[in-house]
């Protein structure tokens, strides 16, 4: 028989091997091992998570007071922007023209002081 | 994911993540300390994870924490009897699960991370699914391509020994 179809027995033993090799890679990795972790691990991470907590509290207090002074920095550029220009607001107002029944006068002029 | 539930996450899943770890490294020790690096970069980014998608997450950063540590080599000396210790008695059989566990740290993170989902947590097809965020069918393709890369990559002979193909 095997002389008469050596093609086909070929197959089939070859087919027999790929479904051996697939049932024990199968069998193995359902039957994976399980090894224990000691405990002391789990507490020596929830200590360096405690740890990593605080660090990032720390950290996020200096952006904070970075962009707190950044604020404030251009909070009195404003005011002194805001002040400048008041004042020159202020100035040509005071240099300003003032009226009288007369009419319109230049009250720096000394002449006219001295008239009244 | 809220804050408080990290303690809870962490005594849940954390043999889950030491066994994952355990297929990259020789040495537990340095799973050990990669499970710690794990867990923080997982608290550190808690507020982004959905609690459905945790474990899958944890899977991601372990793999790509794992195979940095591979890159750079371990940080401990086996000494010379835990070296012997780790050597597979002659008596019994040989430890397919060895060459098992290094051929699925071999896969790429998603094929390994189902692979790890199915056989080791025993998590369902629509459990899997849900953890990552993808179809059942999907997790089939996933499973059946994670399975023929294992046979590519495993060898048995003929009396039966697993090795790994180079």
């Amino acid at each position: 028989m095997m002389d008469k179809h050596p093609e086909v027995d070929m197959k089939l033993h070859k087919k027999i091997s790929n479904d051996r090799k697939v049932a024990m890679i199968e069998a193995a990795l359902q039957d994976l091992p399980c090894m224990e972790l000691p405990p002391y691990v789990e507490q020596r991470i929830l200590a360096a998570v405690r740890d990593a907590k605080s660090v990032k509290k720390r950290s996020a207090i200096r952006p904070l007071s970075g962009l707190q002074w950044a604020s404030l920095a251009l909070g009195i550029m404003i005011g002194v922007y805001c002040g400048t220009m008041f004042n020159k607001v202020t100035d040509s107002a005071g240099q300003n023209h003032s009226e009288s029944v007369f009419g319109f006068y230049e009250v720096s002029e000394p002449s006219l002081l001295d008239l009244y | 994911m809220e804050r408080d539930k990290f303690e809870q996450f962490l005594r849940d899943h954390k043999h889950k993540i030491y066994n994952y770890l355990l297929r990259f490294v020789d040495i537990n020790e340095d799973a050990q300390d990669l499970l710690q690096e794990v867990f923080i970069a997982f608290y550190e980014r808690i507020e982004e994870i959905e609690p459905e998608t945790a474990l899958a997450y944890t899977y991601r950063i372990a793999h790509n924490k794992a195979l940095n540590m591979r890159k750079a080599g371990s940080r401990y000396i086996l000494k010379p009897v835990e070296a012997l210790e780790r050597m597979p008695s002659p008596s019994i059989e040989p430890d397919h699960s060895m060459v098992v566990n290094k051929a699925i740290a071999r896969l790429p993170v998603k094929l390994s991370t189902v692979v790890h989902l199915f056989y080791f947590d025993k998590l369902s097809y629509r459990e899997i699914a849900v953890q990552l965020k993808i179809s059942v069918k999907a997790v089939d393709s996933l499973l059946n391509r994670a399975r023929r890369k294992l046979r590519r990559d495993i060898v048995i002979s003929n009396e039966g020994t697993f090795g790994l193909r180079t």
